[in-house]
C-alpha cells in the first residue's frame, strides 16, 4: 500500500477510535467511580435539615419507628475564620458528628492526619486544596465570645459537598466538645439521616419521610428541607444525565467519521491500483481473490490502529475521568480502565473499517479487464452535470482559470465532497450551537439577574425581628433600601394527594410583599402580585411542577404551612424556575400579608434584601462579609445556603456550567480536528488522483507557486462552501438544539440567543482548519516531477 | 539559418535495481528555427525520451542540450517549467485537455500560468487560437463533449498559447483515425509555414513524409538524418 495511503488509513481508524475509546470510557469510569463512593459513604435514604439544633432523643424517637432502618446526626452551621493573621475573615462551613469513628450515614472517610478532638479540627478535602491549606496550618476561628486558634490536624473527605469553585463554602470539621464554644449544646444535632428498610424504593421513602416531618412537627421542630436519595446511584449521575446521552451519540458518531475517512481512502486506493488489479484479473485472479487481498489490508491497519488507539483512549478517558471525578471529591488516584470500553472498541475498530472498505473494494474487485487496464488521457472518470457548467461558467467568467479548476475539482467527486463536507459542516452546526448555548446560558442568567433588583438576600437560620435587622443593616452607609420576607415550608396537595415537585430539597414558600421591588419572577401563565392581593391566600407556583401535576392557573390547590392546617389557596400565575441542576429548594410566592395573618408571625422575618451602592464584585464582597461579620456578632446565624450576593451567584452560576459547556466545545473541536483530517485526505487523495493532472499543468508552464494555490484554493473553498451551508443549519436548528440542550444538561429553560459572533469565529476556525489541512496535500502536489506524473 | 536546439554527446539512461539500460547514446543534433523535424523509429529505441529531454520533462546523464540558447541541464525543476511555459509548447498524445475546462478556458490556462500576455489580451488570444485551429464554435465546450481530432486540435492551440518557439508532439495522430489525422498535418505544416519550429514524434510515415527533416533513432543512435524539404 502507498506510505501516504498507509498512514493517512491508520490514522483516520485511530483518531476515530480514540475519540470514541475515550468518551465511553470516561462515562463509564465516571459513572462506576461515582456510584461506588456514593455505596462506599453509606448514603443516607432521607436528610432532613431541622430549623434548630434538638437532643438526641429526638432521633432515638425516629429510630424506633417501624420502617426505619438507622438514624445518624450530625450537625453544620456557618461560621467565620481566618486562614492566616493577614488574610480577611471569610465565611465558612463548620461541621460536627457526635462519634467521628462510628459514623453510620453519609460516612465522611479521614485522608489524613486524625479526626477532629480537642482544639483540633480536620478540614474538607476540596476546602484544602481550594485555600491552600494542609496539616500543621492553623485556623482563627470566629466565636460568641471571641476567637479560637485551631490546628488543622486532618483531611476529610465529605461526600456532599459544592467545590468551593462552583460557590461552595469551605468546610472545617470540629470536635463535638467545641461545639458549645459556638452555643450549640455538644449533645444536639440538626441534621438528621435516615436509612429506611431494605429492599429500598423511592416512594416508600417518600412516605416515610412525610411521617418523619409531620412527626418532627408535632414536637415543633420544622424542618427547612428534605433530600431524598438512591443509595445505589450516586446524586451527581442526574446532572451527567443529558451530557452523557450528547457523548455517547458523539462517541460513535466519531466512529462512523472515521469509517467515512476510510472509504475514501480505500476508494481513492482501489482508484490508484486500478493497473494492477486489471493485471491481477488477467492473469487469472477472481473477484473473490482480490477483494480479499484489500480487505486483508484494511484488516491489518485496522490492528495497528487499535493498538495505538486503546492505550491513547484509555490514558484520556482516565484523565479526563479523574478531573470529573475530582469536581465530585472522588480522588482517583491510581490508574483504571474500562474492560468494557477496550471489548467496544476492538469490535468496533475491526468492523466498521472492513464494513466502510467493502463497497469501494468489491466495486474496484468487480471491474473488467478491459476497463482496469485502459489507459486513457485525463477526466476519463470525470462527470460534470449542468449545475457544475453552469457554476463553473459563471465563475470563469469573472475569475481567472486557475480559480475555476480549484471549483471543478471541488464538484469533481460529489460523494467525496460530501463526505468531507458533512464533517465539517456537523462541526460547524455543533460550534455555533454550542456558543449559542453560551450565549444564551449568558442570556438567561443576566435577564434573572435583571429580575433581581436587590444586591444581597440575607437568609437568617431563624427569624428575626425587623428592628433588629433594620438597625444593623442601616449602621451600614452602602445600604439604599431593605425589603423583608418570609419563608415556611410548605406541602402543596390537590385532591389530598401531595403533588411532585421539581425541586429535590422540597418545596417553601416565599412570602413577600405584594408590591415588592426586589424581585418578580417571569411568569408564563397567569400574572404577578398586585394589591389586590392583600391578605388573599393566592399562590404563584413553578410553571414546570403545576405541568407536572396538572395544575392550571384559577385551581385551587390544599397548602400547608409547616404545622399549621392545610387550607386552600388559589393559583393566580405560574413562574419559569430558573434552578438550573443541583439540590434545591422550589419556591412557592404568597402575599406577605396572607402568611403573616395565617401563622400569626407578624415580626420576625427569614430574609432581608437589601440595595446597595456597590460597583464591582470586589465591593459587593466586602460589603457582605461586614454584614455577615456585624450579624454574627449580635449573634444571628445567617443560612449559608440562603444568603447570597448578586454578582457573586452570577460567577458561581457561571463556573457551574463551565465544565459542561467546556466539554462540549471541547467536543466541537474534536469534530472540527476530524473535519481538518478528512479534509487533507479528501485533499491528500485528489492529489494522487491527479498527479498526471499535475504533471501536464507542470509541463504547459504551471510553477509550485500555481501548483500549490490552487490546492489551497480548494481546501479554501471546502472550508467556505462548509461554512456557506454551516451557518443557515446552525440558525434553524441551533434555537430547538440549544433549549434542549439546555433542559437536559442544565435543567433550565433557556431564553435563546443566536451568537452571530460565532459565525464570525467558525470562518476564521474553518478557514485556519483548511489551510492546516491543505498544506501537506498542496505541498506534496508541488514535488510532482513532470516524467514521473505523466507515466503516473 | 539559426540553430534553435544544440544537443551534444548526449546520454541517457535508465536504471532498475542493478540493471542500467542506455536508451540515448551518444546523440548529437542541431535543429534550426522553422524546421519541422520528424523523429521514428522502433518502440522503446529512444524517440519518446528524446522529446522529453528537449522539453525538460527529463534530463540527460551526460552531454548537453541547448535550446535557444539555454542550457536546460543546468535549469532546476522550478526553472524549467517557467522556461518551457515560455518556450516550448508541447502536444500529447492522449490530448490531456483539463476536463472540467472549456477548450478556451484549456487554451487560457497557459497564459495565465506565465503572465507572458496582458490578462485583458489573453481571452482575445484564446479565441484568436481556436479560431486558427477551426475551432471557434467549440469554445464553451469541454473536452468531453467534442470528438478526439477536435481535441487534439484544442491541444496544438493550448501549445501555442504563449507562442514558443519550439513546438513538440508525441505520437500527435496516434489516437486518431486517418482523416482526422490529415486534418492535423496541414496544421503542422501551416505552422511551420508561419516560422515555427517543430519536432515530432511518430509512427506514422504519412506524418513523417510532411516534415522538412526526418530522424530515424535505433538502439539509441541516429541511423539516419534526411532532410526532405527546406525549412521555412
Amino acid at each position: 500500500m502507498h506510505k501516504y495511503h498507509t498512514v493517512l488509513a491508520i490514522s483516520s481508524i485511530a483518531i476515530g477510535l480514540f475519540v470514541m475509546g475515550t468518551l465511553l470510557g470516561m462515562m463509564d469510569l465516571q459513572l462506576t467511580y461515582m456510584d461506588k463512593a456514593h455505596q462506599a459513604s453509606q448514603p443516607s435514604h432521607i436528610s432532613l435539615m431541622l430549623r434548630r439544633d434538638v437532643d438526641f432523643s429526638v432521633a432515638e424517637s425516629i429510630k424506633k419507628m417501624d420502617e426505619v432502618n438507622s438514624v445518624d446526626i450530625m450537625t453544620q452551621f456557618t461560621g467565620q475564620f481566618k486562614t492566616t493573621e493577614s488574610t480577611p475573615w471569610q465565611t465558612g462551613t463548620l461541621l460536627f458528628r457526635s462519634d467521628y469513628l462510628n459514623q453510620k450515614q453519609d460516612q465522611m472517610r479521614l485522608l489524613a492526619g486524625s479526626f477532629p478532638h480537642d482544639k483540633f479540627v480536620a478540614i474538607e478535602r476540596l476546602s484544602a486544596q481550594y485555600a491552600h491549606l494542609s496539616l500543621g496550618d492553623t485556623l482563627e476561628i470566629k466565636t460568641p465570645n471571641g476567637t479560637e486558634i485551631l490546628t488543622i490536624a486532618g483531611i476529610i473527605r465529605h461526600p456532599f459537598v459544592k467545590p468551593p469553585s462552583f460557590g461552595g463554602q469551605l468546610h472545617v470539621f470540629i470536635a463535638p466538645e467545641l461545639a458549645p464554644t459556638f452555643n450549640i449544646p455538644s449533645a444536639s444535632f440538626r441534621q438528621l439521616l435516615v436509612q429506611v428498610k431494605p429492599p429500598y424504593n423511592p416512594g416508600k421513602v417518600n412516605l416515610i419521610a412525610g411521617e418523619i416531618r409531620q412527626k418532627l412537627a408535632s414536637q415543633n421542630i420544622p424542618v427547612n428541607a428534605t433530600l431524598l436519595q438512591n443509595p445505589d446511584q450516586h446524586w451527581g449521575r442526574a446532572i451527567f444525565k443529558g451530557i452523557h446521552f450528547i457523548l455517547t451519540v458523539m462517541a460513535w458518531a466519531s466512529l462512523a467519521l472515521s469509517s467515512v475517512l476510510i472509504l475514501n481512502t480505500v476508494g481513492a486506493l482501489i482508484t490508484q491500483q486500478t493497473d494492477q488489479i486489471g493485471i491481477m484479473k488477467s492473469l487469472g485472479a477472481r473477484r473473490y481473490s482480490i477483494a480479499k487481498i484489500y480487505l486483508s489490508e484494511v484488516f491489518v491497519l485496522s490492528i495497528i490502529a487499535l493498538l495505538i488507539a486503546i492505550p491513547l483512549s484509555a490514558a484520556g478517558a482516565y484523565y479526563s475521568s479523574r478531573w470529573l471525578l475530582d469536581l465530585f471529591n472522588i480522588e482517583l488516584s491510581e490508574f483504571v480502565y474500562s474492560p468494557k470500553t477496550i471489548y467496544i472498541m476492538v469490535a468496533g475498530g475491526l468492523i466498521a473499517p472492513i464494513l466502510a472498505a467493502l463497497q469501494p473494494i468489491l466495486q474496484g474487485a468487480s471491474l473488467s479487464v478491459r476497463y482496469a487496464i485502459s489507459s486513457y488521457g485525463l477526466g476519463a472518470d470525470f462527470v460534470s452535470t449542468r449545475f457544475d457548467r453552469w457554476l463553473e461558467l459563471k465563475i470563469a467568467a469573472c475569475l481567472p482559470t486557475i480559480y475555476a479548476i480549484a471549483i471543478a475539482n471541488l464538484l469533481r467527486r460529489k460523494a467525496r465532497l460530501l463526505w468531507t463536507q458533512s464533517v465539517l459542516i456537523i462541526a460547524g452546526v455543533l460550534f455555533i450551537v454550542i456558543t449559542s448555548l453560551i450565549a444564551s446560558l449568558n442570556l438567561t442568567l443576566n435577564n434573572e439577574l435583571d429580575r433581581s433588583s436587590y444586591d444581597i438576600r440575607l437568609g437568617f437560620i431563624q427569624d428575626q425581628p425587623q428592628e433588629i435587622i433594620n438597625t444593623l443593616v442601616n449602621s451600614f452607609p452602602n445600604t439604599q433600601s431593605i425589603e423583608l420576607w418570609n419563608r415556611l415550608p410548605v406541602e402543596l396537595s390537590v385532591k389530598d394527594k401531595v403533588i411532585q415537585q421539581v425541586g429535590s430539597l422540597g418545596m417553601q414558600m416565599i412570602a413577600l410583599p405584594t408590591n415588592t421591588s426586589m424581585y418578580k419572577p417571569l411568569i408564563v401563565e397567569g400574572r404577578w402580585f398586585d394589591n389586590s392581593d392583600e391578605q388573599q391566600q393566592h399562590l404563584i407556583i413553578n410553571a414546570d411542577t403545576a405541568a407536572l401535576n396538572g395544575i392550571h392557573v384559577g385551581d385551587k390547590i390544599n397548602t400547608k404551612l409547616l404545622q399549621h392546617t392545610a387550607q386552600e389557596w388559589e393559583v393566580i400565575g405560574l413562574y419559569r424556575w430558573f434552578a438550573g441542576t443541583g439540590y434545591t429548594v422550589e419556591p412557592v410566592y404568597g402575599p406577605l400579608s396572607t402568611l403573616q395573618t395565617n401563622t400569626k408571625n407578624e415580626f420576625k422575618y427569614s430574609f432581608a434584601l437589601l440595595t446597595a451602592r456597590l460597583n464591582s464584585l470586589n465591593e459587593e464582597k466586602t460589603y457582605l462579609e461586614a454584614l455577615k461579620t456585624v450579624f454574627q456578632e449580635h449573634p444571628i446565624v445567617l443560612d449559608v445556603y440562603t444568603t447570597i450576593a448578586k454578582r457573586e451567584q452570577r460567577q458561581f452560576a457561571e463556573n457551574q456550567f463551565k465544565p459542561m459547556l467546556g466539554m462540549l466545545l471541547g467536543l466541537a473541536i474534536m469534530i472540527a480536528i476530524v473535519g481538518g483530517i478528512g479534509l487533507s485526505g479528501t485533499l491528500a487523495i485528489s492529489v494522487l488522483q491527479r498527479t498526471r493532472e499535475i504533471a501536464v499543468l507542470r509541463a504547459i508552464g504551471a510553477n509550485s507557486n500555481a501548483i500549490f494555490r490552487l490546492f489551497m484554493l480548494e481546501g479554501l473553498l471546502h472550508g467556505l462552501l462548509a461554512w456557506l451551508i454551516s451557518v443557515p443549519t446552525a440558525y434553524l436548528v441551533a434555537a430547538p438544539l440549544a433549549k434542549k440542550l439546555g433542559l437536559t444538561m442544565l435543567n433550565m429553560h433557556l431564553d435563546f440567543v443566536f451568537s452571530q459572533l460565532s459565525v464570525l469565529i467558525w470562518l476564521i476556525v474553518v478557514f485556519i482548519l483548511a489551510i492546516f489541512a491543505t498544506y501537506l496535500p498542496a505541498r506534496n502536489a508541488t514535488k510532482i516531477v513532470v516524467r514521473a506524473g505523466l507515466n503516473y | 539559418m539559426q540553430n534553435l536546439i544544440k544537443l551534444n554527446h548526449v546520454y541517457k539512461a535508465y536504471t532498475q535495481g542493478q540493471l542500467t539500460t542506455p536508451v540515448l547514446q551518444n546523440i548529437s543534433l542541431n535543429i534550426n528555427t522553422g524546421e519541422f523535424v520528424a523523429i521514428t523509429g522502433p518502440s522503446g529505441n529512444g524517440k519518446s525520451t528524446l522529446l522529453n529531454l528537449l522539453t525538460g520533462i527529463d534530463r540527460p546523464c551526460s552531454g548537453e542540450i541547448i535550446i535557444n540558447e539555454t542550457a536546460l541541464q543546468l535549469l532546476k525543476e522550478e526553472e524549467l517549467s517557467v522556461w518551457r511555459g515560455l518556450n516550448v509548447g508541447i502536444v500529447f498524445q492522449f490530448f490531456q485537455l483539463l476536463p472540467s475546462l472549456t477548450l478556451l478556458q484549456n487554451i487560457q490556462l497557459p497564459m495565465d500560468f506565465v503572465n507572458k500576455y496582458p490578462k485583458r489580451e489573453r481571452l482575445d488570444r484564446a479565441h484568436y487560437l481556436l479560431d486558427r485551429v477551426g475551432l471557434t464554435k467549440q469554445a464553451k465546450q469541454l473536452p468531453g463533449q467534442v470528438s478526439g481530432g477536435q481535441q487534439q486540435r484544442a491541444a496544438i492551440a493550448r501549445a501555442l498559447a504563449n507562442d514558443p518557439a519550439l513546438l513538440v508532439a508525441d505520437e500527435p495522430t496516434g489516437n486518431l483515425d486517418s482523416a482526422t489525422a490529415e486534418n492535423i498535418y496541414t496544421l503542422f505544416s501551416a505552422l511551420q509555414q508561419e516560422g515555427k519550429t517543430l519536432v515530432i514524434v511518430t509512427h506514422n510515415e504519412d506524418l513523417a513524409k510532411t516534415a522538412s527533416r526526418h530522424i530515424t533513432l535505433h538502439d539509441g543512435h541516429v541511423s539516419s538524418d534526411q532532410c526532405l524539404s527546406k525549412p521555412v
